[in-house]
């Protein structure tokens, strides 16, 4: 049963912001909503003021602006999926977005939504990650800007104040020689929660080596998290396509990871599966960049 | 009747469905409706100590709340033993249990009360494990023992056969608590009418049988009680046994006033029936060249807490154990076992999937230790129309066992397999396996299995087809209609159907058991053939044509010695009182006797199938996709082939999803899959690419030639993926579902 709420919806930015000021920590904001109905059902929502961010037009959007991507807090999954600019130089984050629910939940979910929510599991993350985004997250006061991987303090958790909201995006666009990409495992090909998920940016050199690694990973950790010694085994990889050596440098993955036993699998298991979502992942992208080369 | 036309029209029931404008019971609302909830046990297992109901009587908006004392017939309800109570008095054994009932003006109102009603518990023991609740000492589910049902049933000599044999394979199965997951939850509404009766308005699947378990509940005449249950929002056989009916039903007749539920999904995946877990033993015994000499099993039935159709679901799994095989040595034995493990009962394929799971695997096996390929050995071993049963009955209806297994091996992914398998992922690997089925049809001896129907010729010339047997998503009601215009020799459109209504419609029977077309075709044949009686001495009455004098159906209308009348001149002359009624009864065949100690064995008639699997399996993830499945099927005649491709792909994707993703995980008793976040079923990206191969090799019993084939379909498909991964990985997979973590963990035994 839901409760019953007080309902407000704000129209533009600045209306948006004076209710986040208003209320304070008496409200929550709702975009799409697909991550707040199912919490308000299952009784968890301890607020009792709803803002509604879903008709504030100016936090929908997607544009590229000398060599940065942008990206509002209010663009759908199916905005990014299907997005030019997002697909040519930041494919990770359209990749991952086209891997959210279903249709129904991309067509309504927000990528605001999936990081405010702060997940582990939350599929945009790790390639917003390794895309290097940046959040503005602004107030009445003013607009600060965080690096994503320090936006999240734990799970659920994350450093936006009440009067705070997630504003935008972005992240330096990717061009010839970048290549990044997004594997997931969950319980089906659709509709299903992160077993464990992993992003990645590698930019290749002219010798054909990568030069420059960044690989994330999600639902393996209270947040998703940064795998440091594991991009370092990617930049010693030969410049051929090995499946043995991508399996393993993708092995150093079992030791940047944290993760637990719940429902959906266990931690053992997760450790194992997210070395060969790299390795597979990666495989395809090199398989693919160095074909084209 | 080969000559009767088909016309292949589109589902009957398409464009409301798709539109959104079908009512269903559980979409209807009445003047002053109450809404139910009802009070669920907080444990799996506990004695009742006291209900206090007063602080949710105090309640503003609550009408009233029941306990057990308030049942005015009898507190019971199940199909075969009416062990479950409506409303629980003195004990809990599953988490759904009704310890109270609410009814109040709004659902709202009524969960609150549910939560002011104060029941005092004292915990016992949860009996979760059906072997360890066999022991003498295990925690007693009913007064009764923990014994639900069991069956020994023997042929020759097992052990003998076994020492005789060049290979013996044993091992131990498991299989899943599959959820049905219809669509439409269990809902509905009761109505407590002007002159003292009951209607009830709930999709379910034998509306007469409801009206019966509902009389006994209410200690009503079960004349007055009106039961409407098409069309159903999905069954699955989830709907077979009474769900909320009783509930609702007390609180309408307590009120005075329409009482209406909707389960959530959450109350349904705890509340609702599943298909039985099943562990099974088996050692079967093979000859050096592939022939079989003895299958012995054992199956530990998961009951859950109480009987409904549990033993006849062990039994029909125990007629299977050795599928439709020539196997001489035979001892197949079941314990179906009362546990807290939620509740179990009828499912599409009924025990059936989960011992030919067990028996096929093992036949796969014996095969790769033979050398054999595995169409070889299975065509060593089918029977034919006249041999013996592995359980010892005569094959006297048709058996179709070696032709889906020939046109399983001429379908195009067996065949081409190598092709099919090939990758070049060096973490991807392909696997192709094939298994086949028979399925047994209909309630089996001993239990009346009987169809009626009426065709109405209607005031306007058109007909009103009323039948019992309901149109839960199956496509039957097309079929039906298809089949009685036939008859008629007019368009399908001419012709609507009334069903699942004790008022209005006749009993034919539940829609279970792979049965509702080939006794409608049966029940439609004899009230067309009562319809052209009727006409005749309708003729007769008033031309004295001679009342045996034979009318023809012809071209939208019926020659007669009077001449040619067209069906609106028949209405007009001799419809407009009431209308111009066939009447057709049916009995199903049945064996002349029953197998000993072995209640509704053996069934009579059969279904057949075969189904080829292509899986791609991750090395790396455990993660296997269904790529590709064929499917051979005998329908006997195919009414319309829309509704059987329609079956097949329904049946593969449940299959599939027994096989790779679903299963209702209870810990001590409580259910932790209590949603389609955690309760996994395939999504449309999932299921697989299907290759249809449609038999028709006509069952000599029905009018039309129609077999069942609602069960069937989704039965080989499940050996036949597992063993597709053993194909691809060289590991077998003993327990379902495969899941990603399941299979890697045998893939990587060190894990
Ligand atoms: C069936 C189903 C399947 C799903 N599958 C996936 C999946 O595969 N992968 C995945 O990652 N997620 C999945 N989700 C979760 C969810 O859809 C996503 O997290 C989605 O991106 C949430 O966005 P939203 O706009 O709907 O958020 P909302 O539900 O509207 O909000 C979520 C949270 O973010 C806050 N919030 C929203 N916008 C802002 C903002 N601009 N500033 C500050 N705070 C804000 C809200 O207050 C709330 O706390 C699924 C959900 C469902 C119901």
């Amino acid at each position: 049963m839901i409760k019953e709420l007080e309902y407000h919806a704000a129209h533009d930015l600045k209306e948006a912001l004076e209710l986040a000021e208003q209320f304070g920590p008496r409200k929550r904001f709702l975009s799409g909503g697909t991550d707040m109905t199912v919490r308000l059902k299952e009784g968890l929502v301890k607020e009792d003021i709803i803002v509604d961010l879903s008709h504030v037009a100016e936090l929908r959007f997607v544009r590229e602006e000398s060599g940065v991507v942008h990206v509002g807090a209010g663009a759908t999954h199916a905005d990014l999926s299907a997005s030019p600019i997002v697909r040519q130089h930041g494919l990770a984050l359209a990749l991952a977005a086209s891997r959210v629910g279903g249709p129904q939940i991309r067509n309504m979910g927000t990528i605001g939504g999936n990081v405010a929510n702060a997940s582990p599991a939350g599929d945009t993350i790790p390639a917003l990650i390794v895309l290097d985004a940046v959040v503005s997250i602004t107030s009445r006061t003013g607009t600060r800007e965080v690096p994503i991987i320090d936006f999240f303090t734990g799970p659920g958790r994350s450093v936006l104040a009440a009067e705070e909201l997630v504003t935008e995006f972005h992240f330096p666009a990717t061009g010839p020689g970048e290549l990044s990409a997004f594997g997931k495992l969950g319980a089906r090909q659709a509709m299903t929660i992160s077993t464990a998920n992993v992003a990645f940016y590698f930019r290749i050199g002219g010798d054909r080596r990568i030069v420059e690694a960044r690989i994330a990973f999600g639902s393996v950790a209270p947040t998703v998290v940064r795998a440091h010694k594991t991009e370092q085994m990617f930049c010693q990889l030969p410049p051929l396509l090995s499946w043995d050596a991508i399996r393993g440098a993708a092995q150093m993955a079992w030791k940047e990871v944290a993760p637990i036993d719940d429902l959906r699998a266990t931690a053992v298991y997760r450790k194992e599966a997210v070395v060969g979502l790299l390795a597979e992942a990666a495989y395809e992208a090199l398989a693919s960049c160095w074909h084209e080369r | 009747m080969d000559d009767i036309h088909f016309e292949q029209i589109a589902r009957v029931d398409a464009q409301g469905k798709a539109c959104g404008t079908t009512a269903y019971m559980s979409d209807l609302s009445f003047p002053g409706m109450l809404y139910a909830w009802f009070v669920r046990s907080k444990y799996p297992h506990a004695l009742v100590k006291s209900v206090d109901i007063s602080k949710a009587m105090a309640l503003d908006g609550v009408v009233t709340v029941l306990t057990a004392a308030d049942v005015t017939g009898f507190n019971g309800f199940g199909i075969v033993n009416p062990d479950m109570p409506v409303i629980c008095g003195d004990k809990v054994r599953y988490m759904g249990d009704t310890v109270a009932l609410v009814a109040a003006t709004t659902e709202r109102i009524a969960e609150q009360a549910a939560a002011l009603v104060e029941v005092e518990y004292e915990v016992l023991p949860v009996v979760d494990d059906p072997i360890e609740a066999l022991k003498p000492d295990a925690p007693k589910v009913h007064d009764k023992g923990n014994v639900c049902l069991h069956t020994l049933i023997t042929k020759g000599d097992v052990e003998q056969g076994l020492r005789e044999a060049d290979v013996v394979i044993e091992h131990e199965y498991r299989t899943p608590r599959q959820a049905h997951t219809a669509l439409e939850t269990e809902s509905g509404v009761a109505v407590p009418e002007a002159d003292g009766s009951l209607s009830m308005y709930a999709g379910s699947q034998y509306a007469f049988r409801d009206q019966l378990q509902l009389a006994r509940i209410l200690g009503m005449n079960p004349r007055m009680i009106h039961v409407y249950s098409n069309p159903v929002g999905g069954g699955f056989g989830g709907k077979d046994e009474l769900t909320i009916q009783g509930g609702i039903a007390l609180l309408a007749m307590k009120t005075g006033k329409p009482v209406k539920v909707v389960l959530s999904r959450e109350e349904s995946l705890v509340s609702g029936w599943k298909r039985h877990p099943f562990i099974v033993r088996i050692r079967t015994g093979f000859k050096n060249d592939g022939t079989m000499l003895a299958n012995d099993v054992i199956c530990y039935e998961d009951k859950g807490a109480y009987s409904s159709l549990g033993g006849p679901i062990l039994n029909l799994a125990l007629e299977h154990a050795s599928s439709l095989y020539r196997v001489p040595n035979t001892r197949h034995e079941g314990w179906a076992v009362f546990t807290n493990n939620g509740v179990c009962g009828a499912f599409r394929g009924f025990g059936v999937p989960q011992v030919l799971f067990a028996l096929e695997s093992n036949m796969d096996e014996a095969a790769e230790k033979l050398g054999l390929d595995p169409v070889t050995i299975r065509r060593k071993n089918v029977l034919y129309q006249g041999e013996v049963s592995p359980i010892g009955h005569t094959l006297r209806t048709g058996v179709s066992m070696d032709l889906v297994l020939d046109a399983i091996e001429k379908s195009d992914l067996w065949q081409h397999r190598e092709e099919y398998k090939k990758t070049d992922k060096p973490w991807l690997r392909r696997g192709v396996a094939l298994s086949l089925a028979p399925q047994g049809a209909g309630l089996g001896v001993g239990i009346p299995d009987y169809g009626g129907a009426y065709i109405d010729l209607d005031r306007d010339g058109n007909f009103t087809l009323r039948i019992g047997l309901v149109e839960y998503g199956q496509g039957t009601h097309t079929g039906f209609t298809q089949m009685a215009a036939g008859l008629l020799h007019v368009h399908p459109s001419r012709v609507r159907i009334v069903a699942g209504q004790t008022e209005g419609s006749v009993d034919t029977g539940p829609a279970t058991a792979s049965r509702s077309t080939y006794t409608a075709s049966n029940a439609i044949a004899a009230a067309f053939h009562d319809f052209g009686v009727k006409v005749a001495g309708a003729l007769d009455a008033k031309y004295h044509t001679g009342a045996d004098a034979v009318c023809e159906a012809k071209d939208g209308g019926m020659t007669t010695l009077v001449g040619f009348r067209t069906y609106e001149e028949l209405a007009q002359e001799f419809a407009q009182e009431s209308p111009l009624r066939g009447e057709g009864y049916f009995v199903w065949p049945t064996a002349d006797r029953e197998i000993p100690g072995a209640a509704g064995l053996p069934h009579w008639i059969y279904s057949f199938a075969a189904q080829a699997a292509l899986v791609e399996v991750n090395t790396l993830t455990g993660e296997t996709r269904l790529l590709k499945v064929a499917t051979a099927l005998d329908t006997g005649r195919t009414v319309n082939l829309q509704q059987v491709e329609g079956q097949i792909d329904g049946g593969v994707a449940q299959g599939e999803g027994f096989a790779l993703f679903e299963d209702t995980l209870i810990a001590k008793g409580q259910v932790r899959t209590k949603n389609f976040s955690t309760y996994i079923i395939p999504t449309v990206q999932d299921v697989p690419e299907h290759e249809y191969i449609i038999l028709e090799n006509p069952e000599g019993t029905s009018a039309f030639g129609v077999r069942g084939i609602g069960e069937v379909v989704m039965v080989p498909i499940i050996p036949a993926v597992a063993l597709a991964i053993h194909d691809a990985t060289g590991v077998w997979v003993r327990q379902l579902p495969a899941t990603p973590e399941r299979l890697y963990r045998l893939l990587h035994p060190g894990l």
